[in-house]
């Protein structure tokens, strides 16, 4: 057997791995949309954690961050800010929206800014701003897994075929399964991933340096190329910020669904504060299979191709089969939950927003469909960028990031209005796209377009606020006064003990 | 086991610090020098897996003195 057919049956197991998840978390009988959407709001600590490091890192985690690490060092390390501050959005944003979601049985962002505000204008908005900014976001894992497919097969798998497989798996089994299946298979995916990724690094510091002793790479690093691990000081301005654009991880739809899915709110606390520990040092082998790159590969034409290039030249066919698997799976883990999320918002917030009567068997009919046909956009929109990935996963987590004032509103700040956030809402989403695509302005002071949409948007939301009515009493006694009296309950059984 | 305000100030305070370790001026002094190797590593390198370490180890005592639930 050659080593591209072996490859390609650990790969296909795998595939066949994540199908049977999808099958064994199929509800008997008809599901209910909650069950379906949000797991019954039942996701205990252990699936939690993993379904969330697993959509949080995607296939960009393996493939992408190795190439920015080979191309530009220690720069890659701005990114970690955003692994420890965005994740403290779990406790910050989602613990409100948990109490909330359970409280008005709330399974999108929509749904809870738009009865905050009272309107369904601002619901369908929230929503259409969600699902455009989740395809290019979807466009890109696709592509990548075809990237992936392709380079496995030495070609013999085109890229099309690549992306027409990962499409096919991953809407098996979220039509399967729903949520259920989305958090199982995330789970398996994130096991995979730091397992294989760990396993990679070691294999490939042992062939190139003859031990698992970084010493003599890390002095190659410092002598032959010392700038790259060294932070040029022009860069501070977007190493300081870049964590900002990417708050939006941590709002972005898939995570914000998790919000709602997990059991109880202790968990969205320790979540937000351990998940770090995997997003982060995940990154260690990367950087040692980046670095050995640097010395032993360079002048790769494409840096993104440095995991795959080393692996094929310093690994057995079988690790690269699964390490292989593993960057499938954290293209697969983000992809799902993306896929999963638009069809929740597609049907909680539209097709249910416009047609409140529509039994949950009909709007759950509507969202697989939806799941299939948006799957198949993302596919052909796939086929026409394949590369550019960082760029595109920046303008969809900086435009969901826009959302973020308006939930503030609801979740902490009396003050907010209805206008006020429609028009921040608005005017946060034309900064983004105006900063990120015409030259004259592109992303003024090297700072991220989801970072200049989100000044604007704050203060175009507080100006307007203070200028137009604010909800009526009786929401703003729903959402806040329903949350000051939980925070009372939680503090009285602190003092107890 | 939440603490009092005094105490939450404290271990918020804490966290800015650690935070601020791996933001300018501090990480930008640290991270243009190669010596002393540490563990192995460029003083660069080893000073921000350190520094975020210790952020992370921050946000649990926050977790756990701090945040409600």
């Amino acid at each position: 057997m050659e080593n591209w057919q072996i490859i390609l049956v650990i790969v296909a197991l795998y595939c066949a791995l994540v199908i049977g998840v999808g099958i064994s978390t199929r509800t008997k009988g008809q599901s209910s949309l909650q069950d379906y959407f949000v797991g019954n709001r039942s996701l205990g600590a252990f699936v939690a954690f993993f379904t969330y490091v697993a959509t949080f890192h995607s296939s960009f985690a393996f493939i992408g961050a190795a190439g920015q690490m080979y191309s530009s060092g220690i720069r890659f390390f701005a990114t970690f800010t955003s692994c420890v501050v965005s994740p403290l959005m779990i406790y910050i944003i989602g613990r409100p929206t948990w109490y909330l979601g359970r409280r008005y049985n709330y399974m999108t962002q929509g749904e809870l800014v738009g009865d905050y505000y009272e309107s369904k204008t601002l619901r369908y908005m929230v929503a259409i701003v969600s699902l455009v900014f989740l395809i290019p976001y979807l466009q890109s894992q696709i592509a990548a897994g075809g990237i992936i497919f392709e380079t496995i097969t030495e070609g013999r798998v085109s890229y099309l075929a690549g992306c027409v497989i990962l499409y096919a798996v991953i809407i098996s089994y979220i039509l399967l399964g729903g949520f259920k299946a989305v958090a199982w298979t995330d789970t398996i995916q994130g096991i995979l991933m730091i397992l294989m990724i760990w396993v990679a690094g070691g294999v490939v510091l042992v062939r190139t340096s003859g031990s698992l002793s970084w010493s003599g790479l890390m002095t190659a690093m410092a002598q032959q190329y010392p700038e790259r691990v060294m932070i040029p000081v022009e860069y501070w301005p977007t190493y300081m910020t870049s964590f900002i654009s990417l708050f939006g991880i941590s709002i972005y739809p898939p995570s914000f669904q998790r919000f709602f899915a997990v059991k109880d709110p202790k968990t969205l606390k320790w979540l937000s504060v351990t998940t770090p520990i995997y997003l982060i040092f995940f990154y260690v082998p990367i950087m040692m299979i980046a670095f050995a790159g640097v010395v032993y590969m360079p002048g790769l034409e494409r840096a993104d191709q440095v995991v795959p290039m080393m692996l094929t030249q310093y690994a057995s066919p079988i690790l690269v089969g699964l390490v292989m698997a593993g960057a499938l799976a954290a293209t697969m883990s983000s992809t799902d939950s993306q896929l999963h999320s638009a069809s929740s918002i597609f049907t909680i917030d539209l097709y249910k927003g416009m047609r409140p009567g529509v039994s949950d068997g009909k709007a759950l009919f509507a969202g697989k469909v939806f799941i299939v046909v948006i799957s198949a956009v993302a596919l052909i929109l796939s086929q026409y960028t394949s590369t550019l990935i960082t760029t595109i996963v920046t303008i969809a987590l900086g435009g969901c990031l826009q959302i973020l004032p308006a939930l503030i509103g609801a979740l902490y700040w009396k003050g907010g209005s209805k206008l006020g956030a429609i028009s921040g809402l608005v005017t946060g989403v034309a900064v983004v796209v105006i900063t990120q695509y015409v030259p004259a302005v592109k992303t003024p002071l090297g700072l991220s377009s989801g970072f200049w949409g989100l000044v604007c948007n704050l203060l175009v939301f507080l100006v307007v606020s203070r200028l137009t009515p604010k909800p009526s009493d009786a929401s703003i006694q729903k959402f806040h006064g329903y949350l000051e009296e939980v925070n009372r309950q939680c503090d009285e059984r602190a003092v107890k003990g | 086991m939440r603490t009092g305000s005094g105490g939450r100030s404290i271990f918020i305070l804490l966290w800015v610090l650690a935070f601020a370790l791996v933001n300018y001026p501090i990480g930008a002094w640290a991270s243009v020098r190669l010596e002393p190797f540490i563990l192995g590593m460029p003083f660069s390198v080893f000073y921000f897996w350190s520094a975020y370490s210790l952020l992370i180890l921050a946000g649990v005592l926050l977790a756990w003195k701090v945040m409600r639930d």
